[in-house]
């Protein structure tokens, strides 16, 4: 060590540099440098690629699943994080903005105004939205999940605006009908690029139909999906699909057309099955077909297929 | 990897026609010589590429005056060891996500690399890795300094890394009531 005593080198370092260390601690390490010293009081604010996370504002490392008084506690936090940068960034644009959030009513109907007005006057170019799950995926029963597909309808509905320049979207427990969830992922969403499905499925293990000819869709990851099938009738721009978790009897997937489509993996389950999914997909299996207990049993065995693929070669 | 001038003339006297050279000499603010593979300092700075295509390069040692020796012995050393490196089982794609984070973690080597280095050593050598356009070698070492700063409060900060507060109590509350959301766990 030959440290000169006493001497900043972290202050000299040029802003560029400085905002692309910034650009990696946690929105609150990073807000809280404006307080370091006068050299540091607006670089936060400079940013131009923002993560702002309901987990940098709840207690303690994330336990397995947050209570309901920290999520709102933390959500209110987030609010005021939210505010606070999109306040003064207004000066600016070209943001791109990652918020990973809860759905908690009073917080939404702040968050959704907020955030359609920095959209809607250019203040934010970009954003990634991942609608979190209060409960862990295993603990979560179909009422759990009509709750969250209400709750994230309804925002959506409601902040239109949201919706325009959003490229990434990440759901979480969320029971859909085709219908509507079709509806949003691809007539509103006309940028997105990458979407993530996390325990989200038409319940009844029915099949999820998507023929979205104007769709921008890059990625689909569909991780704990119990979909009866997908039929990806149509999306011209995909290039990736990641099944993880897949567990159904049938064939559970048909292309139509995607041209684009170069990488294809899809893994059977192959984890330990709990009884709250074991019981889940025996509930959707008597919707299906009442009484028939048989349908659980291809999730005990497991499978590991990944594909490589050039769509010409193996895609039909 | 300091190369006497000895052993840079006797290279000469090889007859190694100049384009087919496979290292470049730089020299440092000090004037010490270091030789690095060309095909990795062309690959990881946009700066020596740059020369390289342009014929910029100087056999007698390229001057970097902006760069002192132990940050470029740390450069040449950081290009020759990615030079040989095998890139880790992550990077081979055996996962099944598809992972699309612009910035890829540093590799334990890299880790190790820049964990060994003073304070000093560390941004002599995030300056270096800015100034030759090393776009890697930037982010592994913001990224160190990233993980200096996480967890810690801004007083702690301060003194790990000698900032002078040059607010008065006055001004430094006033902020801290604008942020209280950053901080609510004080």
């Amino acid at each position: 060590m030959q440290k000169t005593e006493g001497e900043d080198r972290f202050s000299l370092l040029t802003d560029d540099i400085l905002l692309s260390i910034l650009g990696r601690v946690n929105i609150t390490t990073a807000a809280r440098t404006s307080v370091l010293s006068k050299r540091w009081k607006h670089l936060p604010w400079l940013l131009q690629e923002l993560t702002i996370e309901a987990k940098d504002f709840l207690p303690g490392p994330l336990s397995c699943s947050a209570e309901a008084q920290h999520i709102d506690a933390a959500m209110a936090l987030l609010t005021k994080a939210i505010r606070s940068f999109l306040a003064t960034h207004q000066r600016f644009s070209s943001l791109q903005l990652k918020l990973k959030l809860y759905l908690v009513d009073n917080y939404s109907d702040t968050i959704g105004p907020l955030l359609s007005e920095a959209i809607g006057v250019g203040t934010v170019k970009d954003s990634d939205l991942s609608i979190l799950g209060e409960k862990e995926s295993e603990n979560c029963n179909d009422e759990d999940m009509l709750q969250q597909a209400s709750s994230v309808d309804g925002f959506f509905r409601a902040y239109t605006g949201v919706l325009d320049c959003l490229t990434r979207l990440s759901l979480y427990n969320v029971f859909f009908s085709e219908r509507d969830m079709n509806h949003i992922l691809f007539d509103c969403c006309k940028q997105l690029q990458h979407l993530y499905l996390s325990n989200c499925d038409t319940g009844g293990l029915a099949a999820w139909k998507i023929h979205a000819p104007d769709s921008n869709l890059i990625t689909l990851e569909l991780d704990m999906c119990f979909l009866g099938k997908l039929e990806v009738l149509h999306l011209p721009k995909l290039e990736r699909l990641r099944w993880d978790g897949w567990m159904c009897p049938n064939a559970p997937l048909s292309f139509g057309v995607v041209p684009c489509l170069t990488r294809l993996a899809v893994r059977f389950a192959t984890f330990r099955i709990t009884s709250a999914v074991h019981n889940r997909l025996a509930t959707s299996a008597r919707i299906v077909s009442p009484g028939n207990r048989k349908l659980a049993a291809p999730i005990t065995a497991t499978h590991h297929t990944e594909i490589h693929t050039n769509p010409a070669a193996t895609i039909r | 990897m300091e190369v006497d001038k000895g052993k840079g003339e006797a290279e000469e006297t090889r007859k190694v026609a100049e384009a087919d050279r496979d290292t470049v000499t730089l020299k440092s603010s000090d004037g010490k010589l270091f030789e690095v593979s060309k095909e990795a300092a062309a690959r990881l700075s946009t700066v020596l590429a740059g020369m390289i295509a342009g014929g910029s390069i100087d056999d007698n040692g390229t001057d970097l005056k902006q760069i002192g020796s132990e940050a470029l012995e740390n450069v040449v050393d950081y290009c020759n060891k990615h030079a040989n490196s095998i890139p880790s089982a992550a990077l081979i794609s055996s996962s099944i996500s598809f992972n699309t984070a612009p910035f890829k973690e540093p590799e334990e080597w890299e880790r190790k690399f820049v964990d060994r280095l003073s304070h000093d050593a560390l941004f002599d050598l995030v300056e270096a890795a800015n100034f030759l356009g090393m776009e890697r070698l930037l982010d592994v070492t913001c990224h160190k300094i990233s993980e200096m700063m996480k967890g810690k409060s801004p007083d702690q900060i301060r003194e790990v890394f000698n900032i002078k507060n040059d607010y008065t109590k006055e001004e430094l509350e006033e902020i801290r009531q604008e942020l209280a959301w950053a901080f609510y766990d004080d």
